[in-house]
């Protein structure tokens, strides 16, 4: 490891950044983000807790993770928008004769998924606040879980990918099966089932991958080029579908979301819908929609098939359910359909909305299913019949819900909006049926969403149901830092200006991820009609892809 | 070439001899443990040092190449875990459990004999030596282990006896090197094709492959736990050796036994995967997950080319070492929820058994995830999409049942720690040769580079194309 982060390269600098940039420069950043919280993991599993201290697993958690939070803000504010290439990059040979190599890299796309990783896993931290069984085990695990999201998210060798994929699995698992009360074990077994197949097909897909383009490296920059035959990209593009299923989840390969989201603690639950389920749209946009056109082109329809399937039966669930945390655990099924729509309308308005969505559809996810948890704990109670008009007793939990319902919906003024809007601007185009079924989903998510506010929190109160506890200080933080998030992207998607100069360091999200996605997508981008006179006017993003939609003023 | 490329053998027999001397003279457990484990890092450095230099003996009976140091190597690393992990083990509480440690000694010098081989005798012999060693280590519990085990190991010493003997009659030669000329791509027959399969049952026994897998998995789960590691990482660690010896020899009629070889780990792949779904207790979770590597190791040779042979040799390493100290490591642990109490009053070793088990599950970051990788990376690239197919199913079946496993032992609530008469709870053992494994296995993954390096030249030096 030392080697890692003494060979670790730093990244050229293509251009010019905005205010503030290259004050810091990490040349280990992301090793650092991704083994850190490992060790303090194992630490925090081997050392005894001493007598006398308190909620130390919970304070070593806690301080690993708003330091790796800090070190993604870091590296958000140092990035260098309107470029394509990847940055803070580490590399050095691993195992040489079989193509492997210790590469480590983000663009846009992936800095923008470290900075969510590092929001929801604090948020999570923050939920476990009430945990004291057996907290050295549930606090390590939880570290170990976000040092493998953080890991897939950095990796730019697909052996790595696999690596990061496969080590996020069990941890997961176990902290479902120890923390989830009596169907723990059984959900736990569900869960592993699901990801351990999305982790098989994952390998098969790269040894695809891996085998077409000349057996020699497993770097994903050389992956990525598009050479494999249609049937090869095709095959490889069912079998990142099979992934991506498993871990968003897409119906039908959603069966451990209504045990694993609905019965784990709200920490749990928050990282499942917030960041770990992420990381199958994340797959599907960079590794099929970006990496092979061809088999993305023939599988669109089945995918936005499966997008629609999603939303419609996670909002018909959620309409039908009488629980109050299956309910939320099915409205957060429907960020995850948005999303797959954008990969399956594969033009560049659609992936840019894709990647929007999978920052802003994380939030939402995480808040809602939290926000649902700890008002059912709350009410102790999760029936909606029994936990009824909670609003006047629980104002600020109830409020938290409405918020995060609106966001899963996509509402103006929250992170998801932008991202929701491009997408289906997008997809109409391409995928008319898929897009007007979700769309239908969503407008049935409305319905989903104003009986669960009318039964829940605005209705008559219950006048058997013992009074319930509005959310405690830490419930109230870590609800209250998902919905800021929500409303800062929401509001100034494209960072905070003054006078046109970028303030507080926030370059904005969308010119974060503007350029690789629009890099990503050049080749769905429609052909440009011949101008009459070629224009000398220079462009203002560094890329050489097709301009994006998306405005950055 | 210097007689001193034979000083690790050397070692290890004297170390044998001695240990089965202090056992009947009582030496003390501690110094017995001490002893075992000292001889065993000593073999190990001095293969590693003098191992280095290549070339044959006098007359061409031992050849020391990058094989035969890749080998050793790994069967030393791989008995340097079993001794740490049997440092607290049940074993050496009992008379009969002391005699498990020289056994063991004596499995890796058959191992060691067959890693030098240049005839098919002395891989004959060194594969028997080791069958020997490992049966009577893995049958000193009971009478009724012995008369078990014994019979199967017979049988198969027959079976290789003749498969070998067929073979030496076809080449008209019994030097490996000479059948490799005398056995040319034209002479693939059916009654070559018999005379292997014969040859490759005989070995699958020892390796553990189903439908051979009754002495590794049925002679482990009754065996003393010294005894199973032996039966299960060192011998099929010293069977592949004699597995990748025979087979770089027959190279050039691979047509006879690359079908056989893939439907056996076919087999294994997938009859391992659901038997580790199904197993209740530790030991059979170790001894069904250590069947799939075996599995996914002879899936790698069965592409019976370079790469494929030394992706197969990179997943032995981790895996000898893991399947070696995991039995040692379960103990007399019988059924999965048992292992919470370790936990509770052994938490080192609990954790030295959590890491063997994932690492024989291929769960990374330790050794067989990279293993599995190798060999998996090779299988596509021959075309043995469906021999892929059936260990993805495997590992994802294994993945499934270890979880339970894994819920059971470190995340249920233990007992408390036993009470000691007027002195309150017994003191948790943090310290334990298991954390050494544990590391070992880490480590492997981290050293990826010059340990798959190593296994490539080993290859490279059977003579593979």
């Amino acid at each position: 490891m030392i080697g890692v982060l003494l060979q670790a390269t730093p990244s050229p600098s293509p251009t010019p950044t905005p205010l503030g940039a290259n004050v810091i420069g990490f040349s280990f950043l992301l090793s650092l983000m991704v083994w850190g919280p490992a060790v303090v993991a194992l630490i925090t599993a081997l050392v005894p807790e001493p007598r006398g201290v308190r909620r130390l697993p919970w304070g070593l958690a806690f301080w690993t993770t708003l330091g790796v939070l800090a070190l993604a803000m870091a590296g958000y504010s140092q990035f260098q928008s309107f470029t394509t290439g990847l940055q803070f990059e580490e590399r050095m040979p691993w195992m040489p004769r079989l193509g492997v190599s210790y590469h480590l890299g983000v663009d846009g796309i992936s800095m923008a998924l470290l900075v969510l990783n590092g929001l929801v896993f604090l948020c999570a931290i923050l939920a476990s606040w009430e945990v004291r069984e057996r907290g050295r085990q549930y606090f390590s695990l939880l570290l170990f879980a976000e040092a493998a999201a953080n890991g897939v998210l950095a990796a730019q060798d697909s052996f790595l990918l696999i690596f990061f994929w496969t080590a996020g699995i069990l941890p997961v698992v176990l902290l479902v099966a120890g923390w989830a009360g009596a169907r723990g074990p059984a959900a736990a077994a569900r869960l592993l089932a699901f990801w351990g197949t999305g982790a098989a097909t994952l390998l098969v897909a790269v040894l695809l991958l891996y085998d077409a383009a000349g057996a020699s490296s497993f770097d994903l920059g050389t992956l990525a080029k598009p050479a494999a035959s249609v049937t090869v990209q095709v095959l490889v593009g069912i079998a990142l579908t099979v992934t991506a299923a498993t871990r968003l989840p897409l119906v039908p390969a959603h069966g451990w979301i209504r045990d694993a989201a609905a019965e784990a603690p709200a920490g749990v639950a928050i990282l499942i819908a917030g960041a770990v389920s992420r990381l199958g749209g994340y797959l599907l946009v960079r590794l099929l929609a970006g990496a092979e056109p061809s088999g993305a082109r023939a599988l669109a329809p089945y995918l936005g098939a499966l997008a629609a399937l999603t939303a419609v039966y996670g909002v018909v669930a959620a309409l039908s359910t009488r629980d109050l945390r299956r309910l939320a655990a099915y409205l957060a099924l429907v960020p995850g359909a948005v999303t797959v729509l954008g990969v399956a309308g594969l033009t560049p308005l659609s992936l840019d909305g894709t990647v929007m969505l999978l920052f802003g559809g994380g939030l939402a996810a995480a808040l809602v299913v939290g926000a649902a948890i700890t008002l059912a704990e709350r009410a102790q109670a999760r029936e909606l019949g029994v936990a009824a008009g909670l609003a006047g007793r629980a104002p600020k939990l109830a409020w938290l819900l409405l918020t995060g319902c609106l966001a899963v919906l996509g509402m103006p003024f929250l992170a998801t909006f932008p991202g929701a809007v491009m997408v289906f601007l997008g997809s109409f185009r391409t995928q008319v049926w898929a897009a007007s079924l979700v769309a239908a989903g969503v407008v049935l998510g409305g319905m989903a969403v104003a009986r669960l506010m009318h039964r829940v929190a605005f209705g008559a109160p219950n006048p058997d149901a013992p009074p319930p506890g509005d959310s405690s200080l830490a419930e109230s933080w870590c609800l209250g830092v998902l919905v800021g998030a929500l409303l800062w992207v929401g509001l100034v998607p494209s960072g905070p200006k003054l006078f046109g100069n970028p303030i507080f360091l926030d370059q904005g999200l969308v010119n974060i991820v503007n350029s690789p996605t629009a890099d990503l997508a050049a080749p769905y981008a429609p052909p440009t009609p011949p101008s009459p006179k070629p224009s000398p006017s220079p462009s203002p993003s560094a890329s050489p892809a097709a301009p994006s939609p998306s405005p950055s003023p | 070439m210097s007689l001193l490329v034979l000083l690790p053998e050397l070692v290890v027999a004297a170390a044998a001899t001695g240990l089965f001397l202090a056992v009947r003279l009582r030496v003390p457990r501690p110094w017995l443990r001490l002893g075992a484990f000292l001889a065993a890092l000593a073999a190990l450095g001095l293969e590693l040092w003098l191992g280095a230099a290549v070339g044959d003996l006098p007359g061409s009976v031992w050849r020391q190449d990058r094989f035969a140091l890749f080998a050793k190597a790994a069967l030393l690393l791989a008995l340097v875990g079993l001794v740490a992990a049997a440092e607290d083990g049940v074993d050496l509480e009992e008379p009969w459990g002391r005699l498990g440690l020289p056994l063991a000694f004596v499995v890796v010098l058959g191992g060691m004999v067959a890693a030098s081989a240049t005839t098919l005798v002395a891989l004959w012999i060194g594969l028997q030596a080791a069958s020997l060693g490992a049966v009577a280590a893995a049958g000193l519990t009971t009478r009724d282990a012995r008369s078990r085990l014994l019979p199967v190991v017979g049988v198969a010493a027959g079976l290789t006896a003749v498969g070998f003997g067929g073979l030496g009659v076809m080449a008209r030669s019994v030097w490996l090197s000479g059948m490799q000329s005398g056995l040319p791509a034209t002479s693939a027959s059916l009654p070559l094709a018999v005379v292997v399969l014969i040859g490759l049952a005989g070995i699958a026994v020892p390796l553990g492959l189903v439908p051979f897998h009754r002495l590794t998995v049925e002679g482990s789960l009754g065996a003393a736990p010294v005894g199973a590691g032996c039966l299960g990482g060192l011998l099929v660690g010293g069977t592949v050796v004699v597995a990748s010896r025979l087979l770089a020899a027959l190279n050039a009629v691979a047509a006879t036994w690359t079908p056989w070889l893939a439907i056996l780990a076919v087999a294994t792949l997938v009859m391992a995967g659901l038997s580790v779904v199904a197993a209740r207790s530790p030991r059979a979770v170790v001894s069904w997950l250590g069947v799939g590597q075996a599995g996914w190791v002879v899936a790698g040779l069965a592409t019976h080319d370079l790469r494929g042979s030394a992706a197969a040799l990179f997943l032995l390493g981790g895996v000898a070492v893991a399947w070696a100290s995991a039995p040692a490591l379960v103990g007399t642990v019988e059924m999965s929820r048992d292992l919470a109490r370790l936990r509770s009053s052994q938490p080192g070793r609990a954790l030295g058994l959590g890491l063997v088990l994932l690492a024989l599950a291929g769960v990374p970051p330790l050794a067989g995830f990279y293993g599995e990788i190798a060999v998996a990376t090779e299988l596509i690239r021959s075309g043995m999409v469906w021999v892929l197919a059936a260990g993805l199913l495997g590992w994802v079946l294994s993945l499934v049942g270890l979880g339970g496993s894994l819920h059971a032992a470190y995340l249920q609530s233990g007992p408390r720690p036993a009470e000691r008469r007027g002195r309150g709870p017994a003191p948790r053992a943090w310290v334990h040769g298991g954390l050494l494994v544990g590391a070992l296995l880490l480590a492997y993954g981290l050293f990826a580079l010059p340990i798959h390096d190593l296994a490539v030249q080993g290859a490279t030096a059977l003579g593979l194309p």
